[in-house]
């Protein structure tokens, strides 16, 4: 379901071949990335005004951060790594605990009958819910398991080994299912 | 869960956003690498244009009485200003490693934070009178009975109380940023127990 837009795509190819610039990174991000930005500060924000502010936040962090950028790591990883810290210090900062407020029914969805987007909003509304519920570090490693990354990748943005990644991601899918299973 | 409920739930959840959501978004990208850029010319600007009116506060003084503490104000306004760069870089820059420097670097990111409320907190009761003296003595030439008849006029004066106000307001937004702070301190060494739950968890499943 996830589809990169073909603008700038060739960045990914000339990344080997010239110097990383900035500018043409950040391109990059704004085009192919921000689904990823956005979804992940939906993971620890659920009030849309300062999910808006997290999600700026975390551009401008990425914006000052793509300096230090050598391509050691994928772009996406190097993407979603800044976005999970700055969600964390999002939630760390705020003096109370994220509310658990309804989400609204804007959120993008695919299919023609009514019947189906309102049923495939209230699942995912649920599986939001389940998500924000999880501790810190089990959700970050089940957000990235959903967004597709593999458990080198998951264990790349953590800083922990292959093997903790896996284990982890098992527990935070245990834990979701559960909390799925509870709000059903 | 199996396989398939994963898969079910990362279609789910990787829904990307509609055309006009992605403008927006993108939009908010531009504005980002805006910000980024303006911030890192503001410090040097700040720097400059505090430094500059300072210097010529001091020569539209002229009397030695008054250039030494004009100088100790330049000097601590350029620190404070180099201080408070270098703890918002140092929050900006969070090292990219594990979370567990990266929450002892928050923490420490934190703990800067609260020095530098403190400082602000020890330092702006007497530097915000030495500006004022050194703001009166520019007016009166550096004249220490026409000095305390100034401050006494400037007090009564609706200027002198909207700016004792706005004084007293700072103190307070002070105050109460030090307590944020110390939640946020409070938090990230929760948070900081939880990554080591998580580690240990690790360790016993292996």
């Amino acid at each position: 379901m996830t589809k990169n837009r073909p603008a700038n795509s060739h960045l990914r190819e000339n990344i080997d071949a010239r110097p990383l610039h900035r500018d043409d990174l950040f391109a990059e991000v704004s085009a192919n990335h921000v689904g990823l930005i956005t979804r992940i500060a939906l993971s620890y924000e659920a009030d849309p005004a300062l999910r808006r502010e997290l999600v700026q936040d975390i551009l401008l962090a990425v914006w000052v951060a793509l300096d230090s950028f050598r391509g050691a790591s994928s772009l996406k990883t190097f993407v979603a790594s800044i976005a999970q810290k700055r969600s964390i210090s999002h939630v760390t900062r705020r003096a109370r605990e994220p509310r658990q407020e309804e989400l609204r029914h804007d959120l993008p969805s695919f299919g023609p009958m009514p019947d189906e987007i309102a049923v495939q909003n209230d699942m995912r509304d649920r599986l939001i819910a389940s998500i924000q519920l999880l501790p810190i570090p089990q959700r970050e490693a089940i957000v990235l398991s959903l967004e597709g990354f593999n458990y080198a990748e998951i264990a790349d943005v953590l800083g922990i080994s292959a093997n903790a990644a896996m284990l982890r991601c098992q527990r935070a899918k245990t834990a979701l299912k559960a909390n799925v299973e509870a709000r059903s | 869960m199996s396989k398939g409920d994963l898969e079910d739930l990362a279609a789910l959840w990787r829904e990307d956003p509609d055309p006009a959501e992605q403008g927006e978004l993108e939009r908010l990208a531009r504005t980002a690498r805006r910000r980024g850029r303006l911030g890192d010319y503001a410090d040097l600007a700040l720097v400059l244009l505090i430094v500059g009116a300072s210097v010529v506060a001091i020569f539209a003084a002229r009397s030695p009485l008054f250039m030494a503490p004009a100088v100790l104000l330049i000097i601590a306004t350029v620190w404070l200003t180099l201080k408070r760069r270098s703890i918002r870089h140092m929050s900006r820059m969070l090292r990219t490693t594990d979370r567990e420097s990266f929450l002892e670097d928050s923490i420490q990111s934190v703990k800067g934070n609260l020095r530098r409320n403190l400082l602000s907190l020890v330092l702006f009761p007497p530097i915000a009178p030495l500006a004022l003296l050194l703001k009166m003595g520019t007016r009166t030439a550096a004249d220490p009975d026409a000095i305390m008849g100034a401050l006494l006029t400037w007090a009564g004066s609706p200027r002198g109380l909207i700016t004792m106000l706005v004084l007293f307001v700072l103190m307070i937004f002070l105050v109460r940023a030090r307590r944020r702070y110390l939640a946020e301190l409070r938090h990230l060494q929760e948070l900081r127990r939880a990554y080591e739950d998580e580690a240990r968890r690790d360790a016993q499943a292996n």
